[in-house]
């Protein structure tokens, strides 16, 4: 059945070849490899084939047009207060018209349990454009419950969940450190930006070695704007915005310290580790 | 002749103890602790300890260093793995980060010190960072405190009376039971929850002593795999000042949520007179259930001597300690003792308060007096 939705969806995506790719986000199922699983996935791509990782979009242009190349329709909703969510059907598209507040990082992903569960979600971004911007979506897999998903069935959320992958931008480490948004290289005095969104179901704290950071959103802890901190929480659906200022030469490691995340099917090191990499 | 002896012995105990007190100490892992349960299980542990204590705990020593000082923590490993120190939120550069793959371990029989300086008043943990995911578990953490000469907390903040050290964490019982079957490590399901290394009635001891004229701070750390909930009552007057080793904007607290690695600093001053105390809720991070609720007395130094006395008559002194012989009870009660593997060596009242240990093996004994407290003593021939 998967084979087929797949096929279905390959004909949609050559139906749909008229939009400028780069203002599009399709919405493509495929599946991944991932620290010695194999998950049946859904990802906002940059063109009609399916990508390992969701779409980067390094910013936000105010709008884009999302193309449903999936078997089903999806509602996709955006972590901006008072926005409406935007049903596109399977098959067809629409425009997703965000206005984000200035100097903000946001959620994208799909509310049906396929879409959220299948890993459909990214980031949308304004603002503190006078740095570097990193951008890490987080998230955790359930291998099996994908494969039930990609087969059109439904997951008992009621039940114990115990994922067995842990991910970075849909990279679990090492592999983490060959993204360019997810591995961190600059320079002493050279200050980033983070952006770090919790897709997933479970809470996640974030530890930075060698450093503190300053905490410029929390979605879920507004009250910690402001804060220097070495560990950050990012609670589920919760969007944070630190600034690293590096003052020290080195490589340094950045990784959960919810510390079953930093393992691939239970083996460590793995999952959500990625690093700082700090020249002179 | 013997008065010149004795002038002898006096001046070189004397100078031998100026002698120690000048060496820094030296922090040392080990794979074969024991930890009580609440229930009185004795279950193995990986830790820390002080090499002149001879015997690792969990949690680990306190780390206590001046804000300013140049620090050189000196770490020997005798234990059969390789270990590291991780200095947690200290900042410290990559050599002294105690990463494997960025700085290095301590193998198997190796010694080394880490090196940094203490910038920032406030509080931190320490780890070992080898297979952080058993490692920790298994017990090899600890909490770094940094305080000012003045008694701020920070520069410009409020003057405490005296710190408290509360560090939660969690265990899985059955991982430490056989920490080389507990793959896969992505489901670890904690079934023990502690404040510094303890648990339902034993909390009882752990009393935080406050002062009703001066605030006490708390010294929050969490090296758990649980979101921490402190609920505080009102009486406390709980006031949030700093997280992980910086200050923050005061905040009244009625509650506060630690994550895994996080710590905080919260002053309290409860009036005088004041008994009571807060918990500590364990809460999955998955879906936010309930996993534990501990229990933290707080008591008004007003009822400090009574209580004092009595936690004293409960603790088992043994000396010499070490001790290659017999050793010497304080203690005029029943009491229990394991061996370093946990099995039970000897349990009822020592006759004249004196145990014979001349045929016990080399290693760090535990020992518990009927309804009173852990204490631990070695035996080296």
């Amino acid at each position: 059945m998967y084979r087929s939705l797949l096929m279905t969806a390959v004909a949609i995506s050559t139906l749909a070849t008229s939009h400028a790719q780069s203002d599009t986000l399709w919405i493509v199922p495929g599946g991944v490899g991932l620290g010695g699983d194999t998950l049946a996935a859904l990802r906002f791509c940059g063109s009609p084939e399916f990508e390992i990782q969701n779409k980067s979009l390094g910013g936000w242009p105010g709008q884009c047009v999302v193309v449903n190349a999936d078997s089903v329709d999806h509602q996709l909703h955006t972590s901006v207060a008072d926005f409406e969510p935007v049903d596109v059907v399977a098959g067809s598209d629409v425009v997703l018209d965000v206005a984000l507040p200035a100097n903000s990082t946001h959620r994208i992903w799909s509310s049906t349990q396929r879409g959220d569960l299948l890993g459909l979600e990214t980031m949308i971004r304004a603002g503190w454009q006078d740095a570097p911007h990193f951008e890490w979506n987080l998230n955790e897999w359930d291998p099996a419950a994908t494969w039930d998903l990609a087969e059109g069935l439904e997951v008992d959320l009621t039940e114990p969940y115990v994922p067995r992958q842990f991910t970075i931008n849909d990279l679990n480490f090492p592999n983490t450190l060959e993204d360019s948004t997810a591995h961190v290289h600059t320079s002493v005095g050279e200050a980033v930006y983070i952006s770090m969104v919790n897709q997933g179901r479970m809470d996640q704290v974030l530890h930075f070695h060698g450093f503190h950071v300053e905490i410029l959103q929390a979605s879920k802890h507004e009250n910690r704007v402001g804060w220097s901190k070495d560990t950050v929480p990012v609670r589920q659906g919760e969007c944070v915005v630190v600034k690293l200022d590096p003052n020290k030469a080195g490589e340094y490691p950045v990784h959960a310290h919810n510390l079953v995340a930093v393992t691939n099917a239970g083996f460590y090191p793995g999952g959500m580790i990625t690093f700082l990499s700090v020249a002179p | 002749m013997r008065h010149h002896l004795f002038a002898f012995l006096c001046i070189a105990a004397v100078s031998l103890r100026a002698f120690a007190q000048q060496s820094p100490p030296v922090l040392f892992s080990e794979m074969d602790g024991i930890h009580f349960l609440e229930d009185g299980t004795a279950l193995p542990i990986w830790g820390y300890g002080w090499t002149t204590d001879g015997f690792i705990t969990l949690p680990g020593p306190l780390l206590q260093y001046q804000e300013g000082e140049q620090v050189v923590l000196a770490f020997e490993n005798p234990s059969p793995e390789s270990h590291t120190i991780h200095l947690h939120g200290l900042d410290v550069d990559q050599a002294n980060d105690g990463v494997p793959s960025t700085s290095f371990y301590v193998s198997s029989g190796g010694a080394t010190t880490y090196e940094f300086t203490a910038t920032h008043s406030g509080t931190y943990l320490y780890h070992c960072h080898v297979t952080t995911t058993l490692h920790l578990t298994m017990g090899m953490y600890g909490m770094v405190l940094v305080t000012r000469p003045d008694g701020t907390i920070f520069e410009g903040g409020p003057v405490v009376s005296h710190n408290v050290p509360l560090l939660f964490s969690d265990l899985e019982v059955a991982t430490n039971e056989d920490p080389v079957g507990s793959y896969p490590f992505h489901d670890m399901r904690p079934d023990v929850f502690m404040v510094n290394g303890k648990a339902g009635i034993q909390l009882e001891d752990e009393v935080v002593w406050t002062s009703s004229d001066t605030p006490t701070a708390l010294r929050l750390g969490s090296a758990a795999y649980s979101r921490i909930r402190c609920h505080f009552p009102e009486e406390l007057n709980a006031q949030l000042w700093m997280s992980d080793g910086r200050p923050v904007p005061m905040e009244t607290l009625d509650f506060l949520d630690m994550y895994p690695g996080e710590r905080f600093t919260v002053l309290i001053q409860p009036e005088e007179g004041y008994d009571g105390g807060f918990h500590a809720e364990f809460l999955h991070m998955v879906d936010d259930q309930s996993e534990s609720m501990q229990w933290i007395p707080v008591q008004d130094d007003s009822l400090h001597p009574s209580a004092m006395a009595s936690l004293d008559r409960s603790r088992v002194a043994w000396f010499p300690n070490p001790a290659s012989d017999c050793v010497h009870t304080n203690l005029d009660r029943r009491c229990t003792v394991w061996d370093p593997r946990g099995r039970l060596v000897f349990q009822g009242k020592a006759e004249a308060n004196r145990l014979d240990v001349s045929a016990w093996p080399n290693g760090v004994y535990t020992s518990r007096a009927e309804g009173g407290k852990v204490s631990r003593f070695v035996v080296s021939h």
